[in-house]
């Protein structure tokens, strides 16, 4: 397990080992807040308390029917919980039209191109060491989920959709991308002012919590 | 792929791709963030947390789902009396918008405005939007 949580699993661990139903009573009774902030957390702060009580029971659902499965050995139950939780939510996430997109490998040739030469690349590798990446990410998520509404769903959408409209030359992908969450049909002007926006609160954060180097100038 | 422009437009370019590198990035200790990462729940989160039905495992263990799934409508149908807080000038963002909107901004938004109110006007002469047989 990460050693990021003092969490001790094995208590849930021989709760599974007693049956699957009991194992889902012990999780709901002591587990309940922690997978209810995990699934806050991977819902982006698009969920709301509705949303989470859903993705909760279908979390449970789904922990359930896993427990009962012929051949399951409790082993790192919390973990397996979560794996499912953070299933569920990005599930609800994509049926609003969110189209979630964590696929690193897909945005490479398009980072390596936009950032050939420029002074932020020298000056981000210079202070951004990979041990950091993991905590500016963090930086990140929890900030963009504080922004209001209307930037939070365009900066995810910009995350979600960028190798469309970066190798496309046109935001009109990430116009559309937006259009779908919001249900309208959206304008490249007024997406790319409100991403724009975005990431200048974004800028100002990193820069409050000492990314003093990333800055646009 | 987007190139050229001013140096401030590449250097621009070049922190997007940054940021969105680093948020794309996920690694297999994703699952298991640290419970003093997680963000805390809000009395409201809090308060839905608690008001699950006492019979809300015994129904889940029975197959059952007693939270109904509720649909959430799309933004633009919250509300679209011509209000253009839908198109991203809400409370949050309107003084923002307002400090620099851009013609071609300014002229979608003119014309969005025109196309709700043509549909508002549409659908009140269909009488309730009734498909005819």
């Amino acid at each position: 397990m990460a050693a990021t949580d003092p969490v001790n699993e094995t208590d849930l661990d021989d709760a599974f080992e007693q049956g699957a139903e009991f194992g889902v009573q012990y999780l709901h009774s002591e587990y309940r807040e922690r997978v209810f902030r995990h699934i806050k957390w991977v819902g982006r702060g698009f969920l709301t308390e509705h949303d989470l009580q859903d993705v909760y029971q279908e979390t449970l659902i789904g922990v359930l029917a896993r427990a009962r499965r012929a051949g399951f050995e409790p082993c790192r139950s919390l973990r397996m919980v979560l794996a499912i939780a953070r299933n569920k939510a990005i599930d609800l996430l994509r049926q609003r039209g969110h189209k979630i997109n964590l696929d690193e490998d897909a945005i490479l040739d398009v980072v390596a191109a936009d950032t050939k030469g420029t002074d932020i690349y020298s000056q981000w590798r210079l202070h951004v060491f990979a041990v950091e990446q993991r905590e500016l990410r963090e930086i990140l998520l929890e900030f963009i989920a504080t922004l209001p509404e209307r930037q939070r769903i365009v900066a995810q959408c910009f995350i979600d959709n960028f190798e469309d409209f970066r190798q496309r030359d046109t935001y009109r992908p990430l116009a559309d991308a937006v259009g779908a969450i919001t249900g309208i049909t959206e304008s490249v002007a007024a997406v790319k002012n409100d991403w724009r926006y975005a990431r200048g609160k974004i800028i100002a954060e990193l820069q409050r919590r000492g990314y003093t180097f990333i800055k646009v100038e | 792929m987007m190139s050229g422009g001013s140096k401030r437009e590449r250097e621009e370019r070049a922190l997007d791709a940054l940021l969105v590198s680093t948020l794309r990035r996920v690694d297999k200790e994703d699952d298991i963030v640290g419970a003093d990462k997680l963000p805390q729940l809000t009395e409201e989160e809090k308060a839905a947390m608690n008001a699950l039905p006492p019979d809300f495992l015994d129904r889940i263990v029975a197959g059952e789902r007693p939270i109904a799934r509720r649909e959430t409508p799309k933004h633009a149908d919250h509300d679209e009396s011509g209000d253009l807080a839908l198109a991203g000038s809400g409370a949050d963002t309107c003084l923002n918008r307002a400090e620099d909107v851009d013609d071609d901004t300014a002229a979608e938004l003119e014309r969005r405005e025109r196309e709700i109110i043509e549909r508002k006007a549409h659908e009140q002469k269909q009488g309730g939007g009734d498909e005819p047989g």
